[in-house]
């Protein structure tokens, strides 16, 4: 059983319904479900763990073999109080992103027929990732990096300051991105991304959308040993009215700790079974459970899926 | 939408022509053109040192393409073995027609396991720290190594890729994994082949890069449930060209539609000891790699150009209009 177990701890339950979902279709039986809750204090740690920001006496930044800050390592996020996590719009008014007109209808029409992608198991994309509630974990070298997250997907970035976007780039999930050094700030342009109106993919938890003429230029820093943080700006003329801005610190995990295999396909013949959309978006900003409200005591069990399992 | 109009010409011969590629999407590479981009071709320049870390060990990091062996089968663990056969126990010998009335796990998207993903023809990529290592694979997969000296969880989980520990001996680096799904589940293969894996293997992999531009593996396959003695593997990768990277694959067809429609098993395995990509001897599959639309896609063998095709499409891939198929 310890499969499952540590299955389910890995499971990030703070992000919402559709996990429970998954892990339930998969997993058929699910005694230790409990215990997910109680990930944080368990010795393999979760990657819903959440991290304070560090107090301890300041370590120096370590440095890749081109004297660069490295930014490799296990991170997890770090929660403002009061801020939505997931959510992109998290520093605007009323936690609510720019909007254009189409972009209304955009983010409409992903709330009433896209199923959330990651509860298909196809990758989150760029920013969604960034503005995740789960930790992800950094492979950097001088060349290319790479960011990994919990459901089995990775991202690539290749450093090289000569670089450029292709006129005309094939769409993908997690897009083009080229990176360059401004100092001691890893600059990530990421452009070719695939646009929420004709692909599954949704620019943040509470399923807002992106499209085809979106641009992310991410701002990474490694002030010390174990802060990692991001200036993000997001450029998307085709939905959004003007720019937006993302800024987030992660914490270095405990040394031990890392990303780990996760078996999302296992699950994502459900697909027909989960509804649109990313539910009702609180007034807080969250989506379904949120970061600080209670997880069900117990879970739904195998019976309530019965009709999905049978289907299979 | 070019190679679904490929796919679904089914009536007309197949005739390799170049398909001009629609804005922003991939070219099309069939037969010997494929072949040219995915395989790896012998390095005759002049010999570059093996670069090193700060500790001076060397660095696996870069985009290999194999140097596949004249003769000798892809995909197939016993590539080595006498009539490319493995040795199979009784128990092995069951599990392997179990395996032949199962869908393949890669081509409905679960991961791909190890040490399947090291007998691909397919390129890979490698990143390595000094305590972490990735094997980035052409499936959208990656598999974990931690090079930080842990010692072997005793209660470890049973995953497709297993449970990783590196540890360097001189200049080589000795990845063991255990802790395996086992063929039973009717989700992990041990190969292209559909051999059987047991949750008994150890697999031990023996990496060097004697200059910048060889990766070199010798694997150690020790599985006595499956097997009756342990199996060697031996395979070299060149260095892919400067600015070659893996870019993104997103494999996420596994649907009730895979479920009820794909052949079960690996296919025809010929004397060659291929599973093979057609009747024409073609030994990688065509690119785009099992593309339904663009990057987006099912495990490759599906989609094969010369491969008879279910008669309908998964849900949520666009049919061709008629437009388009008239063309």
């Amino acid at each position: 059983m310890s499969a499952l177990r540590s299955s389910f701890e890995n499971k990030g339950f703070t992000m919402s319904t559709k996990h429970i979902v998954l892990c339930a279709a998969a997993l058929v039986a699910a005694p230790a479900t409990a215990q997910a809750q109680d990930a944080a204090s368990a010795p393999e740690a979760s990657v819903a763990q959440r991290a304070e920001p560090y107090t301890g006496e300041r370590v120096e930044t370590p440095r890749g073999l081109d004297g660069k800050p490295d930014l490799t390592g296990f991170w997890r996020p770090i929660r403002e109080p009061g801020k939505p996590g997931g959510n992109l719009g998290k520093d605007e008014p009323y936690f609510e992103l720019p909007f254009n007109e189409t972009g209304r209808r955009a983010h409409l029409y992903s709330q009433n027929h896209t199923v959330d992608p990651e509860a298909i198991c196809i990758p989150g994309g760029i920013p969604r990732h960034n503005g995740s509630g789960l930790a992800f974990e950094i492979l950097h070298t001088p060349k290319r990096l790479a960011t990994l997250y919990n459901y089995n997907t990775h991202r690539w970035v290749t450093i090289d300051p000569d670089l450029r976007h292709p006129e005309n780039p094939e769409p993908r999930y997690f897009g083009h991105g080229i990176a360059h050094w401004e100092g001691d700030t890893l600059v990530i342009e990421t452009r070719g991304l695939r646009d929420s109106s004709k692909d599954h993919i949704w620019l943040d938890e509470n399923g807002d959308p992106t499209s085809d003429q979106t641009v992310v230029i991410e701002r990474w820093s490694r002030p010390d040993y174990h802060q990692l943080r991001l200036q993000m700006t997001v450029t998307d003329p085709k939905y959004y009215s003007r720019p937006f801005t993302f800024d987030r610190t992660w914490r270095r995990a405990e040394k031990g700790a890392g990303a780990n295999e996760y078996a999302c396909n296992e699950a994502n013949t459900v697909r027909n079974h989960i509804g649109p959309g990313a539910g009702i978006i609180g007034p807080d900003g969250n989506r379904g459970f949120g970061y600080n409200a209670p997880l069900p005591e117990v879970p739904p069990g195998p019976d309530d899926y019965e009709d999905i399992l049978q289907s299979q | 939408m070019k190679r679904l109009d490929l796919i679904l010409g089914l009536a007309a011969p197949i005739v390799v022509v170049a398909l001009a590629p629609a804005a922003g999407a991939q070219e099309t590479y069939v037969g010997k053109a494929a072949e040219e981009r995915i395989l790896g071709k012998p390095y005759s320049g002049p010999r570059a040192e093996t670069p090193r870390d700060a500790e001076g060990r060397p660095l696996l990091t870069g985009f290999w393409k194999l140097l596949h062996e004249p003769g000798k089968p892809d995909g197939n663990l016993g590539k080595d073995q006498p009539g490319f056969r493995l040795p199979y126990t009784q128990a092995g010998q069951k599990a392997l027609e179990a395996n032949h009335k199962t869908l393949d796990p890669e081509a409905r998207c679960l991961i791909t396991g190890i040490p399947r993903l090291l007998t691909t023809v397919l390129p890979f990529e490698i990143l390595q720290t000094p305590e972490r290592l990735a094997t980035f694979h052409q499936l959208g997969w990656h598999r974990w190594v931690w090079l930080d000296g842990r010692d072997r969880d005793p209660e470890q989980d049973p995953r497709y890729l297993g449970n990783a520990i590196g540890r360097w001996e001189g200049d080589t680096l000795v990845i063991e994994s255990s802790g395996f799904h086992d063929s039973e589940s009717g989700n992990i293969w041990l190969d292209d082949n559909a051999n059987p894996i047991s949750s008994e293997a150890v697999v031990v992999e023996r990496w060097t890069r004697p200059d910048f531009h060889h990766l070199n593996l010798e694997l150690t396959y020790t599985d006595p449930k499956y097997y009756s003695r342990p199996i060697t593997y031996r395979r070299s990768w060149v260095a892919a060209a400067p600015g070659e990277y893996l870019t993104e694959f997103s494999c996420e067809w596994n649907t009730p539609w895979i479920l009820a429609n794909l052949e079960r098993g690996p296919g025809k395995i010929g004397p060659d000891g291929n599973r093979g990509y057609g009747p024409d001897g073609q030994i990688v599959p065509d690119l785009p790699l099992g593309a339904a639309e663009g990057n987006r896609g099912t495990g490759y063998w599906l989609f094969r150009s010369n491969k008879p095709k279910p008669s309908d499409l998964p849900p949520g891939v666009e049919r061709p209009s008629a437009r388009s198929a008239a063309k």
